[in-house]
C-alpha cells in the first residue's frame, strides 16, 4: 500500500469500517512508514477528543419525568382485528345458543303415527283416499298382494295418492319395488307422454287410465312381476 | 384486548434512550431548551408510531430518525439555518502537534452550529453514537460513499475550527452548499 492509499483511510480506522484485507494492508502499511504511523495516532487521538467531548453534555436532571409526564396516558386499544373477531365469536355463540334452544323436540310418537304405514286391500285404499277427499285410482293390472302401504305425496305442489308396491322376488325376478303416484287429469294438465323411460337403477312409466294418469316409478327392470297373471 | 405496539412499551424506550437523544438533539440543535423540547416531540411521536416498530432491537435508530426528523421540519419551518461552507475544506487530514488538547464542548458546539445539517448530523451519529457508516446513510438515506466524504470534510473542518487551523467561512459558499448536497 502507499503512502496516499494509507491517508485516505485514516478516517476509516474504526473496527468494522475496513474489510479484512484492506485493514491488513493498511497495517502492514503503518508497520514500515513512519510518518503514516503519526499521522494514525494523531487522527485517533483526534477522533477520541472529538467523542469525548462531544458526549459531554449534561442531561437535565428532571427530564425523564417531564417526558414521561408528556406522554399521553395508555388506553387499551382493540386492534380492528380482534375486534372482528370478537364480534365474529360473538355472533357464532348468540347464534348456536339461539339454535340450540329453537330446534323442535323429537316427539317419537308423532312420528311413529305419521310415518304408520297403512296397509289393506284395494277397496280400503279407495275408501281411505276417498274419505280424505283425494281423487284416486288404482291400477287394476297391479297384484294386490303385493300392495305394501298408501300414502299421499306432494306432486309439483299439489297431494296426490301415493301406493307402493313391492315385489319380494322368486326364482325367476330378484326383489323389486314401484311407487305409483295417482295424477288427476283435472288437477294437472297432462301432455304427452312417453310411456317409459329408462334411468340407471329405475324406470319410469306413465299409464293412462281414464281420468287419471298412473305415473310409475320402479326397480326391477319390469313391471311384469307386479302384475296379475291374467293380465300378462 | 391487548396493548399497542409490538413488544416494548414507550416507557421502557424512554428510560432506555432519553439520555442519549437529548445529547443528540443537544449537538444538532445547540440549544438547551429545543434539545428538550426535540426529546419530548420525538417520544410521543414514537408513542403514537409504537407499532411501525417491528423489532425492538431497531429502537435506537428509529428513534434518532425520528428526531432528526421533528430538527429538520423546525429548520425547514424557520428557514433558517447559519452554516459555512466546506469548499475549501480537504478531505485528507493535516498532520496535527502531538500531544493533542482536549477539546472545550462549548467551542465543539460552536463549530457543529456552523457545520450544514448534512454534515453535521452525521458526524454526531459518527462520534457521539458510534454509529457505523452504513448506519449513518441509512438513518440519513443517502450513498455510503456520500457519508465518507461528508464526514471527511466535516472532520477536516472540526479539525481546523479546533486545533486552530485557519477555515474559511463564507456565507455566500455556505449557502451554495446548502442547495447542492
Amino acid at each position: 500500500m502507499e503512502c496516499s492509499s494509507a491517508r485516505l483511510l485514516l478516517n476509516f480506522q474504526r473496527p468494522g469500517e475496513l474489510d479484512a484485507d484492506e485493514r491488513q494492508a493498511f497495517k502492514q502499511h503503518l508497520d514500515i512508514c513512519p510518518d503514516c504511523a503519526a499521522q494514525s495516532r494523531s487522527e485517533t487521538q483526534l477522533d477520541r477528543a472529538l467523542a469525548r467531548a462531544m458526549q459531554a453534555v449534561p442531561t437535565p436532571a428532571s427530564l425523564r419525568a417531564r417526558i414521561l409526564a408528556n406522554l399521553r396516558p395508555r388506553r387499551p386499544v382493540p386492534l380492528p382485528w380482534i375486534a372482528a373477531a370478537a364480534c365474529l365469536l360473538l355472533a357464532l355463540g348468540v347464534g348456536t345458543f339461539v339454535w340450540l334452544n329453537h330446534r323442535p323436540q323429537f316427539d317419537h310418537n308423532s312420528f311413529m303415527t305419521e310415518m304408520d304405514m297403512k296397509s289393506g286391500d284395494f277397496d280400503t285404499v279407495l275408501a281411505v283416499f276417498h274419505g280424505e277427499g283425494i281423487p284416486v285410482a288404482i291400477p287394476p293390472q297391479f297384484n294386490p298382494s303385493y300392495l305394501g302401504f298408501y300414502d299421499t305425496q306432494i306432486v309439483q305442489g299439489r297431494k296426490v295418492a301415493h301406493l307402493l308396491f313391492h315385489f319380494p322376488g322368486n326364482n325367476d325376478n330378484r326383489p323389486a319395488i314401484a311407487h305409483v303416484f295417482v295424477l288427476p287429469k283435472s288437477t294437472f294438465n297432462i301432455g304427452e307422454l312417453p310411456s317409459q323411460e329408462s334411468r340407471s337403477n329405475h324406470t319410469f312409466e306413465f299409464w293412462n287410465h281414464g281420468n287419471f294418469v298412473f305415473a310409475i316409478m320402479h326397480t326391477g327392470g319390469s313391471l311384469t312381476p307386479f302384475l296379475l297373471r291374467n293380465d300378462l | 384486548m391487548r396493548w399497542p405496539g409490538p413488544s416494548c412499551k414507550i416507557e421502557e424506550l424512554v428510560e432506555a434512550h432519553y439520555g442519549t437523544l437529548y445529547r443528540y438533539a443537544f449537538r444538532l440543535s445547540g440549544s438547551a431548551a429545543e434539545a428538550e423540547d426535540l426529546t419530548q416531540d420525538t417520544f410521543c411521536q414514537a408513542q403514537s408510531k409504537l407499532r411501525q416498530l417491528r423489532e425492538p432491537d431497531k429502537a435506537r435508530p428509529w428513534l434518532f430518525a425520528i428526531l432528526r426528523n421533528a430538527y429538520l421540519h423546525r429548520v425547514r419551518d424557520r428557514k433558517i439555518e447559519n452554516s459555512v461552507s466546506l469548499d475549501c475544506v480537504g478531505d485528507l487530514p493535516d498532520r496535527l502537534h502531538e500531544p493533542l488538547p482536549e477539546i472545550d464542548p462549548v467551542r465543539l458546539q460552536e463549530a457543529l452550529d456552523d457545520l450544514p445539517e448534512v454534515f453535521r448530523t452525521p458526524v454526531i451519529l459518527f462520534y457521539f453514537e458510534e454509529f457505523s457508516y452504513r448506519d449513518i446513510a441509512d438513518q440519513m438515506g443517502v450513498p455510503i460513499g456520500t457519508i465518507m466524504s461528508r464526514l471527511a470534510r466535516a472532520k477536516a473542518f472540526l479539525r481546523g475550527r479546533l486545533m486552530q487551523t485557519p477555515v474559511l467561512i463564507d456565507d455566500r459558499l455556505a449557502r451554495r452548499v446548502e442547495e447542492n448536497v
